[in-house]
């Protein structure tokens, strides 16, 4: 009996040794007409109601269309509507482009714009990046190929809601009745791509659309396969595994550009790494303070010798791309600036050399995060390191990404902002429709103090908001562009971030792959239709 | 040889006399066994060294220096340099003192909590036995790093709270250990006879039950202390143990993965420092364990 | 031997309970508002209330879990706050990978760690004793997560021989499974080692020698009956590889269990969360029930 035992005890286990080598057996050839493009992140999910991070847009973006496009000069371009006008002050009439198709065969038309609009805005359920939408309110079919966009006030920036894809991608109502919550993992729209299969945390296929209304892909299937760490794509590349790489590592970067079989598309981006003050914190409510700590970090040193130069340091709130940006001054890194300006402030050296006021010596509570970003942590020590240089205690805090954004925007601490556990925090942003009403009132508003948003500082001074106001009801440019330089001009004075850097797009393909053109915004570098093969 | 139940029916000056002459052959054992000698050594170096730290160290573990970014190895800086140039044989040595506090700290909690709860449990038995027990079962089913995890996520990072992570893991090991003897002993004669006299409760479960789980609670350590510090090295590689600017071995090797292609030295030195520290702790702990064992007599 | 089978499972089933209620617990009590992270740069109070509607987070920690294991006695244990796919589902297609990787593990461990336990014991206190025995000690001493980094560093980088990391071909599995095999590797020499020695000492080998027996049928013996601390071993190890796992998997980036859950803990999902542990703690009770029932099988003491 025993014997049987052990011969039942060794088989099982020979089974299964040779069960695990048959199930990895299958080796997975190479398809000619494939590009493959290795990302640092999986999407959570390819449904533009649920998803709104640059890992899965990066991926839908080929699958769905909105009503117009943000072109690599971020201006506006006719997409799924040909032409446009307003109407009256908060309407706007979209006439849409005819004979277009789903990629389920089902016919676009307004009804199916009316069903993406109803979708996002549902009070019951919203799309989770509308309040990156502005006031948009609803959609209203005039007949099958018009439509009327409402706002419940004046907005400027219009267009550049309707082009945000994570939003108002248009999708498809016959699959979003066939296939209910699982949409996400189904996804129909009207792109040049369509969706074929996901493997979680390996790779999404995308094969090409036969009967896309415009310029119809070149390549037969698009590949985004996930590879986490960054040595790891490169080494996948130099094996020829991959083509490409959305966001390379810094480090790596100049390696890359030595690989006779790689380019490396770079262009400045739109994203912007900042630190944010709680202005509401005592010791940090002196604006003389702040500017200090504007005055002590030295931005060039983390673009070249951090971010490899392939970030410039932030010259200002907001990227020099976007509409609406104007220089109205950046603070010099000048450490003995930031020293006086502090002992201005009453911090005077105490016995040990560092400064202190009352007694109490000079402690920062710093938050900074890993992940999203490349070096994001590293960052976060080297600013740390540059606070202690003004003889700060600085005591760092380093959380994920996604959970410093949970930690900063929960409650407000029970006892105000003033008692918040922290006094500055890093973070990073996208401009994302390449217009400063986006940041400014993204950012920085009233609207958008926790628990409502996303501003952490707790600053929204009226004038500020009367600029920003003005900014995004107004539909003339040059009123437009002058109320934002105001609202930037209050900004710099009142020095509530530090602006850091501004990080480069870059994306690194093999040299047979013909077409590319980077796109300046982070969420549509991967579009792919104009792009080809070459053997 | 003695057999144990004589030895502890024979309570007083023949049990100690027998003892000491036991703890000295067990050491001349412990001795002749060169491997243990040379893990204790090493221990005693990496001890040492987390100990004096301040003293040892030639710069300051956290000082940034971009001028010197991903130096590798030489006379200056004998391990090099990581990406803020901080130096990282500084950053190594004040690692040990991070991985000897968080061992000693959460063995030392852990081994007081469960030798409570196991003398607690296995004294009383009954329902409350039923109802620790099932709860110790219920942290054991956790897979080791998950539970860690799961309570830094919850109350954050940071050296207390990772030191309290990790007490938490260790827990039912010394509870079951603890119950374990304490139901073994409970039988014992002696215990019956203590009894017999009038002796109360608690007092029976210090004097007599808790001496009883020594041994094993000291063997049960030595083979913890090794695993305290990996998984240590562990939840900061993940992000959740000590925050920077400390400098944790584990935490140090996650930051230089990025650079594994230009800068190896970064994640392979102290990576390098864990395994010898580690195997050291190892042999020391086997020859600890094989000089005690009584049936080497 | 049926009524000792039903009740060690029926033991089993408070323990996975309390797990789960554990995890729910502490995921709960843990700062951080899921429906924020889910929203990002979109989380007003309002759309944050509504998420919270639709997701169930309104109610009592006490109702929720009700309700989880209603739901979950009919396999259907939510849909993950993220992706908003089903976590049956997720773990469907993660589950296999991680058994994959721990079973590739294990064989690699037995196929390794047998041989040399065995030979260790025999040629006790020998050349090759000690080396084996070193070699056994340097694997249980190297973190799983580092010895994963140097192979990627070795065989990819350097060598280029394999990939360095996700999943595809057996070539990806080579890797991770040494990793995760090495430490239980070394656990198994060890304990073979110790095993072997001890039976080999019991009398009645000694006698079987004494009465002439080939060496081969003295081993026959021993082996026989170190099965049964080998077998515990064996039950033991999986929990280590199940923990090791999670390390494992996201240094090479294998789509299993283990980095779901470092995902979904980094993303707040608290739904996935407790699918995965849930999961796990089945596993683990799991394979510690086989062990205990195959001991009714191993020894013939226990009664029947």
């Amino acid at each position: 009996m025993r014997t049987a035992s052990i011969r039942w005890f060794s088989t099982l286990t020979g089974v299964v040794c040779l069960m695990a080598l048959a199930a990895v057996a299958q080796t997975r050839a190479a398809q000619p007409g494939t590009l493959t493009i290795a990302e640092s992140s999986d999407a959570d999910s390819l449904d533009p109601k649920l998803a709104t991070a640059a890992p899965s847009v990066l991926v839908y973006s080929n699958i769905f269309d909105t009503l117009v496009e943000q072109g690599r000069d971020l201006i506006m371009k006719p997409a799924l509507a040909t032409s446009w006008e307003q109407t009256d002050p908060v309407t706007w009439r979209f006439h849409l482009r005819k004979d277009v198709k789903f990629q389920d065969g089902t016919a676009f038309d307004a009804q199916a714009v009316k069903f993406t609009f109803d979708r996002a805005l549902s009070k019951t359920s919203p799309a989770r990046g509308l309040s990156m939408a502005g006031p948009i309110a609803q959609a209203t079919v005039v007949d099958d190929s018009t439509i009327d966009i409402a706002t419940t006030k004046p907005f400027g920036p219009v267009l550049a809601a309707l082009s945000e894809v994570f939003v108002f991608g248009i999708v498809s109502p016959a699959a979003v009745e066939k296939y209910g919550a699982d949409f996400g993992h189904h996804p129909v729209g009207t792109g040049p791509f369509a969706f074929d299969s996901w493997q979680k945390n390996d790779q999404i296929v995308l094969r090409r659309n036969p009967d896309y209304w415009g310029q119809k892909a070149k390549i037969d299937r698009l590949v985004f396969k996930i590879i986490p760490e960054a040595s790891s794509q490169a080494i996948a590349f130099g094996a020829g595994e991959i083509d490409g790489i959305m966001a390379p590592d810094a480090n790596l970067i100049a390696r890359l550009k030595a690989d006779p079989t790689a380019n490396v598309y770079e262009v400045p981006g739109l994203r912007m790494l900042f630190l944010g003050i709680n202005t509401k914190r005592p010791v940090f409510s002196d604006v003389r303070v702040r500017r200090a700590l504007n005055h002590a970090i030295d931005t060039g040193a983390i673009a070249s010798a951090l971010l490899k130069g392939h970030a410039t340091p932030a010259q200002g709130y907001l990227p020099k791309q976007v509409f609406g940006y104007a220089d109205v001054g950046t603070y010099k890194y000048d450490l003995g600036a930031a020293k006086s300006l502090l002992a201005e402030a009453g911090w005077k050296p105490g016995p040990d050399g560092k400064p202190q006021k009352d007694g109490q010596p000079f402690t920062i509570n710093l938050w900074g995060y890993t992940g999203r970003d490349p070096n994001s942590r590293l960052i976060s020590e080297a600013v740390q390191g540059e606070l202690q240089r003004l003889g700060a205690t600085v005591n760092l805090r380093v959380w994920d990404y996604s959970e410093l954004s949970t930690a900063l925007w929960q409650e407000v601490p029970k006892g105000g902002p003033e008692t918040a556990p922290y006094d500055i925090f890093m973070l990073g942003w996208t401009t994302i429709t390449g217009d400063a009403d986006f940041t400014l009132y993204g950012q920085i508003s009233d609207i958008s103090i926790p628990p409502k948003g996303l501003n952490a500082t707790y600053w929204a001074a009226p004038d500020y908001m009367a600029d920003i106001e003005r900014g995004r009801t107004s539909t003339e440019a040059t009123v437009r562009v002058a109320a934002y330089r105001d609202a930037l001009t209050k900004l710099y004075d009142q020095a509530i971030w530090v602006p850091l850097v501004v990080i480069n797009q870059v994306v690194v393909l093999k040299k047979r792959v013909t077409g590319y053109t980077p796109h300046p915004v982070e969420y549509y570098m991967l579009r792919m239709a104009d792009v080809g093969l070459e053997n | 040889m003695m057999g144990r139940n004589q030895t502890d029916a024979l309570a007083g000056v023949a049990q100690v006399a027998v003892s000491r002459g036991r703890l000295y052959r067990s050491w001349r054992r412990f001795c002749r066994n060169r491997a243990a000698m040379a893990g204790l050594l090493v221990v005693g170096v990496l001890v040492l060294a987390a100990i004096f730290a301040p003293l040892v160290a030639p710069s300051d573990p956290s000082a940034q220096d971009l001028m010197r970014q991903d130096m590798l190895p030489d006379w200056d800086l004998p391990f090099g340099a990581d990406q803020l140039g901080r130096d990282i044989l500084s950053r190594v040595i004040y690692g040990s003192r991070v991985a000897f506090e968080i061992g000693t700290a959460s063995i030392g909690i852990a081994v007081v909590i469960g030798l409570a709860i196991g003398i607690t449990a296995g004294y009383l038995g009954g329902w409350v036995d039923e109802v620790l027990m099932r709860t110790m079962d219920v942290l054991l089913a956790f897979p080791y790093l998950l539970l860690a995890i799961a309570i830094v996520a919850m109350i954050g990072p940071g050296l207390v709270n990772t030191i309290i992570a990790i007490s938490v893991w260790l827990i039912p090991t010394y509870a079951r250990l603890c119950r374990g003897v304490v139901l073994t002993a409970r039988q014992s004669t002696f215990v019956e006879a203590a009894r017999s006299f009038g002796a109360r409760s608690p007092a029976i479960m210090w004097r007599h039950l808790l001496p009883s789980c020594f041994t094993p609670i000291f063997v049960q350590i030595t083979l913890d202390f090794a695993r305290a510090i990996l998984m240590e090295a562990g939840l900061s590689f993940l992000g959740y143990g000590v925050q920077p600017p400390t400098a944790s071995w584990g935490s140090m090797i996650a930051e230089g993965r990025n650079e594994l292609l230009v800068a190896p030295h970064i994640a392979t030195i102290p990576g390098l420092v864990i395994t010898v520290a580690v195997l050291s702790l190892n042999l020391f702990g086997d020859g600890l364990r094989e000089a005690l064992d009584p049936r080497s007599d | 031997m049926r009524r000792y089978v039903v009740r060690r499972v029926l033991l089993s089933v408070p323990v996975v309970l309390g797990v789960v209620f554990a995890v729910a617990l502490i995921v709960r009590l843990t700062p951080g508002d899921p429906a924020i992270v889910l929203l990002g740069q979109g989380a007003t109070p309002d759309a944050v209330a509504a998420l919270h509607r639709e997701l169930g987070l309104n109610q009592s920690v006490i109702v929720q879990f009700l309700h989880y294991l209603g739901n979950a006695v009919e396999l259907d244990l939510g849909r993950s706050y993220r992706s908003n796919e089903r976590v049956t589902d997720i773990i469907a297609t993660a589950l296999p990978n991680t058994l994959l990787l721990t079973g590739a593990g294990l064989g690699i461990s037995l196929t390794i760690g047998l041989p040399m336990g065995i030979a260790s014991a025999i040629w006790r206190n020998t050349g090759l004793d000690h080396s084996l025995t070193g070699i056994s000690l340097l694997g249980l001493s190297m973190p799983v997560f580092w010895t994963g980094i140097i192979m990627q560093w070795l065989f990819s980088f350097e060598l280029g021989w394999l990939p360095t990391a996700g999943i595809g071909s057996w070539r990806h599995l080579v890797m991770p499974a040494l990793a995760v095999g090495s430490y239980t590797a070394a656990n198994f020499v060890r304990m073979v080692r110790a095993t072997v020695i001890e039976v080999m000492r019991e009398d009645f080998v000694r006698t079987a020698r004494a009465k002439g027996l080939r060496p081969g049928g003295v081993l026959h013996h021993v082996l026989r009956n170190a099965t049964i601390p080998l077998v515990t071993t064996l039950g033991l190890q999986v929990g280590l590889l199940l923990g090791g796992s999670i390390l494992t998997e996201t240094v090479f980036a294998w789509p299993g269990i283990g980095l779901q859950m470092i995902q979904a803990i980094n993303g707040r999902d608290l739904v996935l969360i407790q699918g995965l542990v849930l999961v796990t703690a089945l596993l683990f009770v799991g394979a510690n029930l086989i062990v205990d029932i195959s001991y009714v099988f191993l020894d013939p003491r226990i009664e029947r």
